[in-house]
This record gives structure tokens, sequence and C-alpha cells, in this order.
């Protein structure tokens, strides 16, 4: 084997896919060539890096609602998602980070604060998968803003609740867990 | 094909409703995997599994006709991945700004996942996950499909609509440019 056909080889070789034979062929070709058997040193290391590479799973709440989704949207007469996953209307997203999250923030700290006296210590809860509009029509730093209000919350995402009876819908925002 | 999913897709063309449903709970979960690690965020990742299975249903009636179901899904959601990416990146989007959001959904990743990994590795994945980024659409979508998810360069090549040459050598490109990005790690 020769230093040319190594890019033949690789991408097989990384993920076991080599026969027998080539693979002997290939090792042997290492055991003699330094520049090969570093540069596979690194596309090994660079591999399992990349195997490395997990997402979070969005939670058996979310693939329910994505399925229930996809399902509504084609199957004749399934019945229509109504939750509050999805709600993006064009132009709405804006306002409502401009003017209702500052003042639904507020109504739930309030709120939270009462109930965390009122229910104690939070328990462990279920996460689920909820998510607010913060996709298209949101600048980067309006993205920005929604997540970070996430993270500042020190629970897995946020949920900003309007007080009882109030017309005011929830404004959910990423992953949240929820009682 | 193996028989059941033969069957399965018979019954799709045949305005099974229930059978159609089965198809989804067996792939949406891959189709998603796929497309968020393309496109770096859930929102995204949810548009492109949605639209891959609406247009899998609109096409229900030819389905039998497809010789490998999984190279023929792969090959809708990564053609609806890389047009969204491209379509994205033709918006003004700063990439300061695409790249932020990936942090942000690593740091809420981290405190799901694995609240005591240390800062080191945390770096590192994010360094990853930057760089897989950066690839340009069809070497980042060989690189995923590959290494991750560990398709053969033969389905890759179907899925992408190019010889198994084009896949081989988007793969090296895209690993020489990630060894470039991530030469600390090495």
């Amino acid at each position: 084997m020769t230093c040319r056909e190594y890019e033949h080889i690789i991408d097989d070789y990384l993920v076991g896919r080599l026969d027998e034979s080539e693979l002997r062929r290939f090792n042997g070709h290492l055991a003699e060539c330094e520049a090969c058997r570093v540069r596979a040193a690194q596309d090994r290391r660079l591999y399992e890096l990349l195997k490395g590479d997990s997402f979070t799973d969005p939670g058996e709440g979310y693939w329910n609602y994505l399925e229930k989704s996809i399902l509504s949207r084609t199957v004749e007469n399934y019945p229509e998602v109504t939750e509050i996953h999805y709600e993006a209307k064009p132009g709405f997203s804006r306002r409502l980070v401009q003017y209702l999250v500052p003042l639904a923030a507020s109504i739930a700290l309030i709120f939270a604060s009462f109930s965390d006296f009122a229910i104690g210590p939070r328990q462990p809860m279920t996460a689920e998968y909820i998510e607010v509009n913060i996709g298209d029509g949101l600048s980067g730093s309006e993205r920005l803003f929604l997540m970070e209000e996430c993270l500042q919350s020190e629970r897995l995402g946020s949920i900003l609740l309007p007080p009882p009876g109030s017309p005011l819908r929830p404004i959910l925002i990423g992953e949240i867990e929820k009682q | 094909m193996s028989n059941e999913l033969t069957e399965l897709i018979a019954r799709i063309a045949d305005d099974d409703p229930e059978a159609f449903a089965e198809l989804v709970r067996r792939y949406k979960k891959k189709i998603y995997g796929i497309a968020f690690r393309m496109l770096g965020n859930h929102l995204d990742a949810d548009e492109v599994t949605q639209e891959t299975f609406v247009r899998i249903y609109e096409k229900r009636h030819e389905l039998e006709s497809v010789k490998y179901f999984s190279s023929f899904i792969l090959r809708i959601a990564s053609n609806y991945s890389i047009d969204l990416l491209r379509r994205k990146q033709k918006k003004n989007i700063s990439v300061d700004e695409l790249a932020f959001l990936p942090e942000v959904q690593v740091e809420l990743a981290d405190r799901i996942e694995s609240p005591d990994k240390s800062l080191e590795d945390a770096e590192i994945l994010q360094a990853v996950k930057d760089a897989i980024q950066k690839l340009p659409p069809r070497q980042k979508m060989a690189i995923i499909l590959h290494d991750i998810e560990g398709y053969s360069k033969i389905e890759i090549a179907d899925a992408l609509g190019c010889p198994q040459a084009t896949v081989r050598s988007n793969l090296h490109i895209a690993r020489t440019k990630l060894k470039k990005w991530l030469k600390k790690i090495f």
C-alpha cells in the first residue's frame, strides 16, 4: 500500500468497515510510514470527538407533540394540534419581546415567589418540552435576551405565567420543567 | 427493504393513517438528530423533521417504487436541511449570532445531561460543535452522516445525489478543515 491510497481507505478504517486483508495492509503501511501513522492518529481522534457530539433529547413530551403535529398536517381528519407549543405568527414575536415579555416576567416573578412560599421547596419534576416562538422574526439579540432569561431563571428553561384568571396566555421559553 | 417495511409502505400507499403514524414513530428521532446536527438548533431541526414527513406523505402513492426507503427519507431530509442552511446563510445573520445560539444550547444541555462535566470537556465539545457548524453544507452533511450517524458512502452518495468519489472528497476536505480549526486539541 502507498500513502496515496490513504484517502481511499481512511473512511472505512475509522468506522470499522475494512475487511481483514484490507485492514492488514493498512496496518502494515502504518507500521512503516510515520506520516500516515500520525495522520491516522489525528483522524482517529477527530472521529472520536465527532462521535461524542451528542444532543439533548428533547424528551417524550416533544416527541409526542412532533408526531401529533406531523399527523395533523398530513392525515385527513386527524385532530388538529391545539397545544401551545407553536403559536408563531409573523410580527407577533417581536411585539411579544418588546412589550409582553417584560410585563409577564414581572408578573411571573411575583407569582413564582408566592408559589414557592405556598408549596415549599421545589420537588423533582418531570421534564416536558414546550417551546415558544423564538424563531423567525427575532433578531439575534432578541433570541439572546430570551435564552438569557431562560438561563438566569436557574431552571431548565423558563415559564412566564400570567396570574390566575388573567386573559394573558402563558409564555413558555425553551425546555422547561413542568409540575 | 425488509418485508415488514415493505408491508408498512404498502399500507401507507393504501392511505392507512396508522401505518403512516408508525413510520413517523420509527424515523422521527433519526431525522431530527441529523437535522439538529446539521442546523445546530431545535427550531430548524423541528422544521426539517416535519417537512420531511409531510413530503413523504405527499409522495405516499409513489413509495412502493422506491428501492431503498432509508436512502429515500435520508435524501429528503438532507436536501431540506441543506436548502434551509443555505437560505439562512443568505440572510443577514451574523456569524457571531449563529455561533452564539449553540453555545446557549450546550449550556442548557450541560445542565440537563452532565452537570459535573469538567470545563475542559465542555470546551472541547463546544469547539467541535462550532467547527462542524462552520463547514459548508455538503461537507457538513457528509461528515455528520458518515462519522456521526454511521451511514456508508454509498448511502450518502445516494442521499446527496452525487458519486461516491464526491462523498469521499467532501469527507477528506471536511476532516482537513476540522483538524485545522481544532488544532489546539490535537
